[in-house]
């Protein structure tokens, strides 16, 4: 057994917030593991993993909760052996390999006496999916982290609307007489449960809202309530003390704020839901914002350094006139929902965050939806890594699902091989479906120098085959609809084609159309209806490889393409095959640093690129070759259907490559004007296969043949 | 919030399917036989509008339909035409081979007897058949007088084929 770690490997452990203890000397290096990834672009990534790793505990310094070491000195790393300590893995120049959280510091003993401590980790992932997602509204309100809030969702016939922490609630306040409350109403929001209506009988006579907010909240305060209504000149929500109403509607519907703040618009429709906020900041000698529907309305500096006190408020009247009886007027007709008051002023964004959350944040692109959420799982934008998606999402039931389980959906709505997990480096990482454009790899191979042979398993078989895909709109996101693409010449009955076979897992969109959806069946089905040659995993010693692949360990993410060179002849259909990494285990001991990859077949069919000389090109159709060829002929002569584009005559659109049976040609000259054209000088057998002679009127596709993505 | 409506592609971009028409159409613009030559007709005489029902008005020649092609865009336009009355309520669609473009317009006459007017529409035909197909002008009678090309009129159609 070895101690220590491979050159240039570091192990840390971040015993208190940022200051990280180096214990690579500690390792005991039996090797450990560090995987991540999937298997198939259409599978979720596992929660990353370090595995494997033993800690040397001569003197008791990583037991758990042991104050006093062996040698009964104080333990220096106590009370810090605890589960959730974040660990990492370095290596240079590789980068970062993994950042995880301990599971735990079990120790043993070895029948030579050897005291250890075995330790597993695992990255973000499960801490994010033990976080449950409240509904929009509820999740953004309680991201602002209100010193109260009475959702109003409480059931039809209820006499008071709790608050959602247990203090006090929302009690019915009569004046006049006649009114009514009415909950259970529908109420703002998308899944987020119903509302309250209140119906006095006229503006000097009904039912209100009224509740103590004690203690006395900080100098710093905002309230916020979702309304509804058609009656202008009422009362919204008015605090106990000077200046008394704190929100109401003019005469014109328009929101009245602080007594000096007014909306640029009316909200009185009376069929939509309005977030009215006002948030006051004793900082810089008090400053009043007003927000209605997420935007600020202007700032009012009249209350100086000294705002209102919030001791008793009431929802829906106006200026609390006490002692004596409750002045009756400007009572509010209309929904409410969700009224919350802070003990902070609340910021732009916080406030343009709830009134997202209002219509269920439908139209976000698919990363600004994952980022709202890892924000809800305590997350701030340096923890993460995402791409701007290219999908457009629709309203999504996230109450109750888990933070993982809810951007994973993310990323099957946004198809192609998008895909959301925790990188090496420890941030939360969305590859969008562009990542996979196809261009250079990121790592090339070589079979002979580089490949650990022990790993080789090629396979071309019909595991991954499907022809059939049926893309289901989720009813939570609009519109519950159902698109099925079937490719025709791959579901022919065998042996033409290879049978009917449907994408059993299907895909559960939450695109806000149905031609979305669509083209995400389309683009599995184009991915996966004819069986190319794969290699499912590739394997790589880093320490034994005579070429340096370690700085290019450090570019490889999910989606990248690598690339295996020089194959033996016979052992793959060509001698060079790309690539897409799905995952990969790291193996490390202290003479190994073994890379196994889980990938996917890259180019088949290859993704077009708009205006790329590889990648851009549309396929060319009716084109055969006009006369067979040997497998050394370098003059080729290729025939085209009338009617149909022939091949361009502009020099500098060659060299370009075709593919005739499986053997790829390289065109280096441009050709006559008329078919047949004749190409001369041609490059054969290129990018690893073999030249072979090749029959008159074999087919002729451009290489590689591209497709449409989503 | 918005949906997001496709928007002409930036190199380098991923090629996707919300593009798909456009592409074919500057595909099929790069082939020598997708924008054959326009088709001239001018009317030997008098040439009216069916005085009931729907028929054929003019015939403006053939084109050759490619053998990939299954649809196309026109634009034809109606060069000195005149309403014999005042009253003219008639419509008209372009047609090649028994294939009828989407649009039956209403021939817009400007309510004076006699005066000469021009009419240029852009249709899109689909449900091609391939070969070499007639082009026709069909016209339906709703109400009132007709309307006449005569030799002094002529017609044009140019055609744009995709697959």
């Amino acid at each position: 057994m070895g101690v220590g770690l491979p050159a240039g490997g570091k192990l840390e452990i971040e015993y208190t917030s940022g200051v990280w203890t180096d214990v690579s000397a500690d390792s005991m290096n039996d090797p450990f593991t560090i995987s991540r990834g999937r298997t198939s672009e259409f599978s979720a990534p596992s929660t990353g993993q370090l595995s494997g790793l033993k800690l040397k505990n001569t003197n008791g310094q990583y037991t758990p909760l042991s104050q006093v070491l062996v040698d009964g000195t104080a333990n220096p790393n106590y009370p810090n052996i605890t589960p959730r300590k974040r660990i990492r893995y370095s290596n240079t120049p590789a980068g970062v390999r993994c950042v995880g959280y301990v599971k735990g510091w079990p120790p043993f003993v070895d029948s030579d006496g050897t005291k250890w401590v075995a330790i597993t980790a695992t990255d973000r992932l499960d801490q994010l999916s033990r976080i449950t997602l409240k509904s929009p509204i509820a999740q953004e309100v309680a991201n602002g982290s209100p010193a109260y809030l009475w959702p109003c969702t409480d059931v039809a016939g209820s006499t008071q609307a709790i608050e959602s922490s247990g203090k006090t609630p929302l009690m019915i306040e009569q004046t006049g007489t006649g009114g009514t409350v009415t909950f259970g109403d529908p109420g703002p929001g998308v899944g987020d449960g119903t509302g309250v209506t209140l119906a006095p009988s006229s503006a000097s006579a009904g039912k209100s809202f009224t509740a103590t907010v004690l203690p006395v909240l900080a100098a710093d305060w905002s309230v916020a309530l979702w309304v509804k209504t058609s009656t202008v000149s009422r009362a919204l929500l008015s605090g106990f003390l000077t200046p008394g109403t704190l929100l109401s509607l003019d005469a014109t519907g328009k929101v009245l704020g602080a007594g000096s703040l007014t909306s640029s618009a009316s909200i009185t429709d009376g069929t939509s839901w309005h977030l009215v906020v006002l948030t006051f900041a004793a900082a810089g000698g008090g400053t009043t914002t007003l927000y209605v529907d997420g935007v600020s309305q202007g700032t009012s500096a009249s209350w100086g350094g000294f705002g209102p006190q919030l001791g008793k408020i009431r929802i829906g009247q106006s200026a609390i006139d006490e002692p004596g009886a409750p002045e009756a007027s400007s009572l509010f007709a209309g929904s409410l929902g969700y009224v919350g008051v802070f003990s902070s002023a609340l910021s732009a964004s916080r406030v343009t965050s709830m009134w997202q959350a209002t219509n269920g944040y439908y139209g976000d692109t698919s990363d600004q939806r994952i980022a709202r959420w890892l924000t809800a799982g305590g997350m701030t934008s340096a923890d993460w890594n995402l791409d701007t998606g290219k999908a457009i999402v629709g309203t999504y039931p996230q109450a109750g699902k888990d933070i993982v389980s809810a951007c994973q959906d993310m990323a099957t709505t946004e198809g192609g091989g998008a895909v959301f997990y925790v990188g090496a480096d420890g941030k939360a990482r969305f590859a969008n479906r562009a990542f996979r454009k196809p261009g250079a790899p990121v790592m090339t191979i070589d079979a002979e120098a580089d490949l650990d042979g022990s790993v080789y398993a090629p396979s071309f078989d019909e595991l991954t085959l499907f022809n059939q895909s049926t893309g289901n709109r989720a009813a939570s996101s609009g519109t519950l609809s159902s698109q099925t693409y079937t490719d025709p010449v791959s579901s022919a009955a065998p042996p033409t084609g290879y049978g009917l076979t449907t994408d059993s897992s299907g895909v559960t969109s939450y695109a806000t159309t149905d031609a979305d959806v669509l083209a995400l069946a389309q683009a599995r089905v184009t991915a996966n209806a004819y069986p190319g040659f794969r290699l499912p995993q590739v394997a790589v010693d880093l320490v034994t490889a005579q070429n340096n692949l370690y700085a290019a360990l450090a570019l490889v993410e999910i989606g990248s393409r690598i690339r295996v060179t020089n194959l033996p002849v016979a052992m793959a259909p060509s001698t060079q095959i790309d690539l897409i990494v799905e995952g990969w285990t790291e193996t490390i001991g202290t003479d190994t640093y073994k890379v196994v990859f889980d990938t996917s077949p890259a180019d088949n069919p290859a993704r077009g690129v708009w205006d790329d000389t590889s990648y851009g090109r549309w396929q060319c159709k009716g084109q055969t070759l006009n006369a067979g060829i040997t497998n050394s002929a370098t003059t080729i002569v290729i025939a085209t259907t009338a009617g149909l584009p022939l091949f361009t005559t502009v020099a500098a659109r060659y060299p370009l490559k075709i593919q005739v049976g499986q053997e790829i040609i390289t065109l280096n000259n441009a050709p006559g004007a008329t078919s047949p054209q004749t190409f001369t000088g041609c490059t054969r057998g290129v990018n690893g296969t073999q030249a072979a002679a090749q029959a008159s009127g074999a087919t002729v596709n451009l290489w590689p043949a591209v497709t449409w993505t989503l | 919030m918005g949906i997001m409506t496709p928007t002409q592609p930036a190199v380098g971009d991923l090629a996707t399917a919300a593009w798909a028409d456009e592409v074919a159409q500057d595909i099929v613009s790069l082939a020598g036989e997708a924008a054959p030559a326009p088709l001239l007709f001018t009317p030997g005489g008098n040439t009216d509008t069916p005085g009931a029902g729907t028929a054929t008005w003019v015939t403006l020649g053939n084109i050759t339909v490619p053998t990939w092609a299954t649809k196309c865009n026109v634009i034809y336009t109606c060069n000195g035409i005149y309403d014999t009355g005042t009253t003219s309520n008639v419509s008209a669609v372009i047609k090649v081979g028994s294939a009828a473009g989407g649009l039956s317009k209403r021939i817009d006459a400007p309510g004076v007897a006699n005066q000469r007017f021009h009419m240029p529409i852009t249709d899109r035909v689909t449900g091609l058949s391939t070969g070499s197909q007639s082009v026709t002008i069909s016209a339906t009678f709703s109400s009132g007088s007709v309307v006449r090309a005569d030799a002094t009129s002529f017609f044009t159609a140019q055609f744009t084929f995709q697959p």
